[in-house]
């Protein structure tokens, strides 16, 4: 025969587990980082004396900064049937940031125009995803099918990219910033599967645990090595 | 033949000179077109070096603003760990650009930016609103953050500018980077366009128009080209040259080069064509070519073979007509008998024999023809005509008209109307009285009354009496008396007296008397009445004279007129003259079937002619 203490452990715990089944009422933290492979490959062409003029004139490879973070993504999938979080993207400064983007299958995604440029991205492949113009402050929603991941283009401008990826247990998103820290906000506590995109590519992953009542401190993540760009 | 091949070459040599001139505008036509298209291809190519040119100044006068020193520390107080600066810092600055825009002139942009390292925007003119605070993922900020100097187009808050951007140094590194940027409207199409004269350029975004410069008359409107837009595009991917989009009017069409290519940002230049016409294969005839033309050949050739047609000309036709003409003169004059048909061809020899035949047969008029073929035989023998073709002989043919008997019963010889024939002139007239007129046939109502001459209502005496054909004095039945004045010396001049119309004069003895021809008013009516010599027919009757006599007064009356008309009688025989009239009266007397053929004396354009009247008994 249990305690009485013992009862009002479980019905915490049946509680907790609640919360965290229906996305209750806790919302915590998760901070991580990613180090590692930034996708510019070692050459030596990079010490040549003319390497620029070779990447102005297409000769090399145009390669991103080693602090370059634009196009990595950092999402949490689970159990969670709540709307994903944090997963709003938009143009800035020109271009997509970041340039991949996520979305939960059978839902949509809302892309705001954050700039002063015309944009008209664009999905080929993906019904419903044509390219239609959308303004300085304006956003557009797209319907996301599962499958992918998809490349988006820009008709008007062409150093607009970025990858769209459907996942289906999708539950939140954050950037990445250029010291490549990122971090999840309001995110409900319970287990989950961290992942780093990249372009078109999963470049990392690690199952978590979000506990209840305080932020969960990744510890650093390494990318792969990137297949693509 | 020659001639006519001659004309046949001409006509092929005209022919080929036609099909040649237009054949050579068709080349024309396309070579104006080849030309045009060739002109267009040019103007894209120095379009685009122009625009690049621009950028290139607009990169330099840039420079002005990046060396500014509050720009250059501004910026890097801005870059990096410093974060961003102060807001009234910030508008410091945008005044600044204000000012050092403003000192650009021509180049002076639209919108200016100053940017940080990190692509933000620290400072813009103040017209631009704060639309967007980073410009850090475009290539040409971030080009220009990495010490690149570059251009481009963007489509930034719905408008088409050309961008230049160039970096901010301060202390030996990059503290950012100037963003210059000038819309694209009609002020860059007309920049443009004074760099290609006769032009028409057209920005476009799109299926819209954004900039226009019409190059005057000459160039295709702005809206012809934008009506050729669409066209211009698709030859444009196809990677093709100029369209048609209007008469005589082409297009060419080209992207901007840069980022907002892709949005459909582009420029078309137009140009028409000339014409080419016939006239205008000329047009670009220089004084050089000119003197270049083989001009002995260009005028030699076509002069020989000019001499060569009229030499052909000649041969065929005007040596022909130049015979005929002198051989019927000669013929006129009595010096020929007739045409010479070997010295002709072809037709010409055809129409002279035929006309020898006529005259060997002595073929008259077909009207005259056709009028004797309804008179009687009496008719016959009492007419004359006056034949050209007879030499000095004239054959009546013609039987007496009632207007002609009329004029016999004139009682006074009348000035002569008008229309008296000019070629019928008596040697005299005797005076016509009562007593010498015809008498009329009796019994036959409308003859007006013997001896009094026909006279109209009004009193005056008129040529032409109204009287029917039964109305003609009808022959005689028996020959008349000789008159004593029978021997005149102008055989025409004889007329019958009243007395002597005898009943038993033969029937060959017409009833009219000789008269002058008064009152014929038509001068082609040549018929006359001829009364033959009251001498003659005394002579010509059996058994009081014979023929020789008739001859010899025939002959002596011919040259007492051509005597007393002034004309010469040498070489006039007795003999050749028999033999003349011989020759005149077998002819006439098979014609007419005559058993007698009598010869009147009479003037004819003032030389004495002779007249043959058949006497058929």
């Amino acid at each position: 025969m249990l305690r009485f203490s013992n009862w009002i452990m479980l019905g915490a715990g049946c509680a907790a587990a609640l919360l965290v089944a229906f996305g209750g009422a806790s919302a915590e933290s998760v901070e991580g980082s990613v180090q590692g492979n930034t996708g510019k490959p070692a050459s030596s062409d990079s010490n040549q004396q003319d390497y620029y003029w070779k990447v102005w004139n297409g000769a090399l490879p145009e390669q991103r900064d080693k602090d370059d973070h634009r196009d990595v993504l950092a999402v949490l999938t689970g159990k969670f049937t709540g709307p994903p979080i944090g997963c709003e993207f938009g143009f800035h400064g020109g271009g997509l940031d970041p340039s991949t983007i996520a979305a939960r299958s059978g839902t949509t995604v809302r892309i705001e125009n954050g700039d002063a440029f015309t944009h008209e991205l664009s999905v080929d492949g993906l019904p419903g995803f044509t390219p239609l113009e959308s303004g300085p402050g304006k956003a557009r929603a797209i319907p996301v099918p599962a499958g992918g991941p998809w490349q988006l283009g820009d008709r008007i401008y062409g150093h607009v990219d970025g990858h769209l990826h459907s996942m289906r247990e999708l539950v939140a998103c954050a950037t990445v910033t250029a010291s490549g820290k990122f971090r999840f906000d309001k995110v409900p506590p319970g287990p989950y599967s961290l992942r780093i995109l990249r372009g078109s590519e999963q470049v990392a992953m690690r199952r978590v645990t979000v506990p209840a009542g305080k932020t969960l401190k990744v510890d650093p993540l390494t990318m792969s090595k990137s297949r693509g760009k | 033949m020659l001639t006519r091949l001659w004309y046949l070459i001409l006509a092929l040599a005209v022919g080929g000179a036609l099909a040649g001139a237009f054949l050579n505008k068709s080349a024309a036509s396309r070579e104006a077109e080849f030309q045009l298209e060739e002109q267009l291809r040019r103007d894209r190519i120095e379009a685009e070096l122009w625009m690049r040119l621009d950028a290139r100044l607009r990169l330099d006068a840039l420079a002005s603003i990046a060396v500014e020193s509050e720009v250059r520390q501004t910026l890097r107080s801005s870059s990096g760990h410093f974060g961003t600066p102060a807001l009234a810092t910030r508008k410091r600055l945008s005044q600044k650009l204000n000012s050092l825009n403003a000192k650009l002139e021509e180049g002076k942009g639209d919108m200016v930016f100053a940017v940080d390292t990190e692509g933000e925007v620290v400072a813009t003119l103040d017209k631009n609103a704060m639309g967007s605070d980073r410009l850090d993922k475009m290539p040409l900020v971030r080009d220009a953050l990495r010490g690149f100097m570059r251009d481009d187009v963007w489509v930034y808050n719905g408008e088409v500018f050309r961008m230049a951007a160039r970096p901010v140094f301060d202390g030996g590194r990059y503290v950012g980077a100037v963003v210059h940027g000038m819309a694209v409207g009609d002020d860059l199409a007309r920049r443009l366009g004074s760099k290609l004269p006769n032009s028409s350029i057209v920005f476009f975004f799109r299926d819209r128009l954004i900039g226009a410069h019409t190059g005057g008359a000459t160039a295709p409107s702005s809206a012809e080209l934008k009506a050729g837009l669409s066209q211009a595009l698709a030859s444009a991917d196809a990677g093709e040259g100029s369209v048609e989009i209007g008469e005589r009017a082409r297009a060419i069409a080209s992207p901007i080069r840069g980022e907002a290519a892709q949005a459909g940002v582009g420029y078309i230049v137009g140009r028409k064509g000339s014409t080419v016409g016939l006239g205008g294969l000329f047009a670009n005839t220089f004084k050089e070519d000119v003197s270049s033309l083989p001009w002995l050949a260009v005028i030699g050739i076509p002069l020989l073979l000019l001499l060569l047609g009229l030499f052909l000309l000649y041969l065929e036709h005007d040596k022909a007509v130049v015979i005929l003409r002198k051989t019927s003169e000669s013929l006129a004059k009595n010096q020929l008998s007739s045409l010479p048909e070997g010295e002709l061809r072809r037709h010409y020899r055809k129409i002279a024999e035929n006309l020898n035949v006529a005259l060997r047969a002595g073929v008259g008029f077909k009207e005259d023809l056709a009028e004797r073929a309804s008179v009687d035989l009496d008719q016959i023998l009492n007419t004359t005509r006056d034949s050209a073709d007879s030499g000095y002989f004239g054959f009546a043919e013609e039987a007496p008209t009632a207007k002609q008997v009329s004029l016999d019963l004139e009682p006074e010889p009348e000035p002569k109307p008008a229309g008296t024939s000019p070629h019928m002139t008596p040697i005299k007239t005797a005076p016509v009285s009562k007593s010498t007129a015809v008498k009329p046939e009796h019994g036959v109502p409308t003859a007006p009354p013997r001896g009094t001459p026909t006279a109209r209502p009004d009193g005056t005496a008129t040529a032409r009496p109204q009287r029917s054909p039964s109305s003609r004095p009808k022959r005689a039945s028996s020959w008349p008396a000789r008159a004593p004045s029978s021997r005149h010396a102008a055989a025409a001049t004889i007329r019958h007296s009243e007395e002597h119309f005898a009943p038993d004069d033969p029937p060959t003895r017409p009833n009219a008397i000789l008269d002058d021809y008064a009152g014929f008013d038509d001068p082609e009516e040549n018929t006359q009445v001829k009364h033959v010599p009251q001498s003659l027919l005394e002579a010509s009757a059996p058994g009081v004279q014979g023929e020789e006599t008739h001859f010899r007064e025939v002959f002596d009356q011919f040259v007492a007129t051509q005597k007393e008309c002034g004309a010469s009688v040498s070489g006039l025989t007795f003999d050749k003259f028999v033999r003349k009239l011989h020759a005149a009266r077998e002819q006439v007397m098979k014609r007419h079937d005559a058993a007698e053929v009598r010869f009147t004396v009479y003037v004819k354009e003032g030389r004495a002619a002779l007249k043959a009247s058949p006497v058929k008994q």
